[in-house]
């Protein structure tokens, strides 16, 4: 399986010392900030090249547009910049970053497109645990990938985000919660809701890929 | 973790995003560039200058008071003061001695201003 391999690959890099790297990163991150707030522009650099990608792909997962997901992020990176000096050192600066990708993009959503949330509402929900099994052993195709980003596509901003920093970022609830400024309680319900929605979706599509296949 | 929670995890993992622009940092760092205005040392006085200007006049209506009073114009002055020894040694002085005196004053009090300015309040961006 395609998915299978990239995400052994990637899991090992990240496993190696999660711990002491995390730290090391954050460690790093508040050397970097000292070096900007003291005038050195190219400390800047660094933390541009560290987090522009996280970035972008939050971005993109509210926005599903790429060149609006890079202007959200340019003007994130410009926020970050003029503001660096209200960054409180006694929390991570990651948090910090994700807080404001998220609020940017989210207001840029609210700004530029008038959301029906109604339109968001999938058919035919997955009432059984049986049901849900069947759907996630389809997923483990590696086909299935192609039909994520149409799903996520019919889901909200608000849950798209929340997927993506839970389940693409690894992100736990609490620190989630200080993302989005969201109780932990909201967000384990918005979270459930979500992926319930999410599976309903993929159901759907991968129905249609079966009756279309085999008529 | 249950399954669902695992397959979805690597279903996210896996799933292709687009790549960002390979210029992506220049022209990020470029427009910072732009808006980076060389930082520019505020002087953050130690005294309010007000008070700074007040401390400094009164010692200065005394010095002319004096030297008005002890050379051109016979003033009475009144008995505490007379008394005072330093009075009497200061109408002593020429004007251009008290002058000096006075220019010292002003110079070693901005001195210490300066040199106990706190820096760590000064915006470095």
């Amino acid at each position: 399986m395609i998915f299978e391999s990239v995400t052994k690959k990637n899991n090992c890099n990240q496993n190696l010392f999660p711990a002491s790297n995390t730290i090391m990163v954050e460690k790093d991150d508040i050397v970097l900030i000292k070096k900007i707030l003291a005038g050195d522009i190219n400390a800047f650099t660094d933390i541009v090249n560290r987090y522009k990608r996280k970035g972008f792909n939050l971005a993109y997962r509210i926005c599903r547009n790429r060149e609006n997901s890079e202007e959200i992020l340019q003007d994130v990176f410009l926020n970050i910049y003029l503001n660096l000096d209200k960054f409180k050192f006694s929390g991570k600066f990651s948090t910090w970053f994700y807080r404001i990708v998220y609020n940017q993009s989210i207001s840029y959503i609210r700004k530029t497109k008038n959301l029906d949330y109604s339109i968001f509402e999938p058919d035919g929900s997955i009432d059984s645990i049986d049901e849900e099994k069947s759907i996630v052993d389809k997923l483990t195709n590696s086909e299935s990938v192609i039909y994520l980003e149409q799903a996520l596509g019919e889901l909200i901003p608000e849950d798209n985000a929340l997927l993506h920093l839970y389940y693409y970022d690894g992100r736990k609830i609490p620190e989630i919660s200080v993302i989005t400024r969201l109780s932990e309680s909201v967000i384990k319900i918005r979270l459930f809701r979500a992926r319930k929605k999410l599976l309903t979706i993929l159901k759907r599509l991968l129905n249609k890929e079966f009756i279309e296949f085999y008529g | 973790m249950d399954k669902t929670e695992k397959i979805l995890k690597q279903l996210f993992k896996s799933a292709p995003l687009p790549e960002l622009n390979a210029d992506f940092t220049s022209s990020v760092v470029e427009e910072t560039r732009l808006l980076y205005k060389p930082k520019v040392v505020a002087y953050k006085p130690l005294i309010n200058p007000f008070v700074l200007w007040i401390v400094l006049m009164i010692p200065a209506l005394i010095i002319i008071t004096l030297i008005i009073g002890g050379k051109t114009v016979n003033i009475e002055f009144p008995n505490f003061l007379t008394k005072l020894e330093f009075i009497d040694s200061i109408k002593l002085f020429s004007n251009n001695y008290l002058i000096i005196a006075y220019s010292l004053l002003i110079l070693l009090w901005f001195y210490i201003d300066f040199k106990l300015i706190n820096y760590k309040n000064v915006k470095k961006l």
